[in-house]
């Protein structure tokens, strides 16, 4: 009887306890490396709007303002975004 | 007569040299198995010792061993559990950089390259612009300008100064 059958009892009733959850998480870090992300696609804005660049340098200027409003913007909330992201991680390892 | 009594010493010294001999020699046989049996005594202890004591502790070692081992997976999904966070954290990074690429991609340099009217409705078109610039239409395009930066600038406020 004490010929190690209880530790290869334990072992076995172990991994019958964990292989469900280390086989879910394993399959979500499968997936998880499996992501490809597409390349970024740049928008050339000279394929349709032509009628404006017609009216004039001032229409020219308007959408040129348009266009920075839309990338300041962007960066602001890009930035906001990756400061509230930090936080997050910051209070996760608070809870580890 | 001397002989003789030479001869009858050297047999009694010869005899009692040999008598001495054997209880040498049986003392140290004597001594030599006393010391064989006490060790024999000695490693058969040790050996039952060591049965007893494996016998004894064995279970619990199993025991100790089996907890190692669940400590043992546990820190495996810890490590699991961080890696897939890791990971996620590194597709968002990769996300947020081809969205800056294309937001900085964004490019238009005003060219009618890819715009093509017929001649004789360009000139229409074009006296009909200059007709109306004459009155002033294109300030509107300004007053559009200076309104959307200024709408750019609170919203930039707006999103810095959020609490969440």
């Amino acid at each position: 009887m004490f010929d190690g059958s209880i530790l290869v009892a334990m072992e076995k009733f172990i991994l019958q306890i964990f292989y469900p959850v280390t086989n879910f998480l394993n399959s979500a870090l499968d997936y998880l490396n499996n992501v490809r992300l597409q390349p970024a696609r740049a928008l050339n804005l000279d394929f349709f709007l032509g009628p404006v660049s017609m009216l004039g340098p001032e229409w020219r200027q308007l959408i040129g303002a348009i266009i920075g409003s839309i990338t300041i913007l962007f960066m602001v909330f890009i930035v906001k975004g990756a400061y509230n992201l930090y936080l997050m991680f910051k209070q996760g390892v608070k809870w580890w | 007569m001397f002989d003789f009594l030479g001869g009858m010493l050297s047999a009694l010294f010869d005899w009692f040299g040999d008598k001495l001999d054997d209880l040498g020699r049986f003392f140290g046989r004597a001594i030599g198995q006393l010391g064989d049996l006490i060790g024999g005594l000695l490693e058969k202890l040790i050996r039952g010792i060591v049965n007893v004591l494996s016998y004894l502790f064995r279970p619990i070692l199993d025991v100790l061993m089996g907890i190692l081992f669940f400590l043992q997976q546990l820190l495996n999904i810890v490590i699991l559990i961080i890696k897939i966070i890791v990971r996620l954290f590194q597709i968002v990074g990769e996300l947020i950089n081809e969205v800056i690429g294309a937001i900085l991609g964004l490019n238009y340099t005003g060219t009618q390259a890819y715009y093509r009217l017929p001649n004789a409705y360009e000139s229409g078109f074009m006296s009909v612009i200059s007709f109306i610039d004459q009155t002033g239409f294109s300030k509107i395009a300004l007053i559009f300008a200076f309104f959307i930066w200024i709408a750019t600038a609170y919203t930039a406020i707006k999103i810095i100064t959020r609490r969440n």
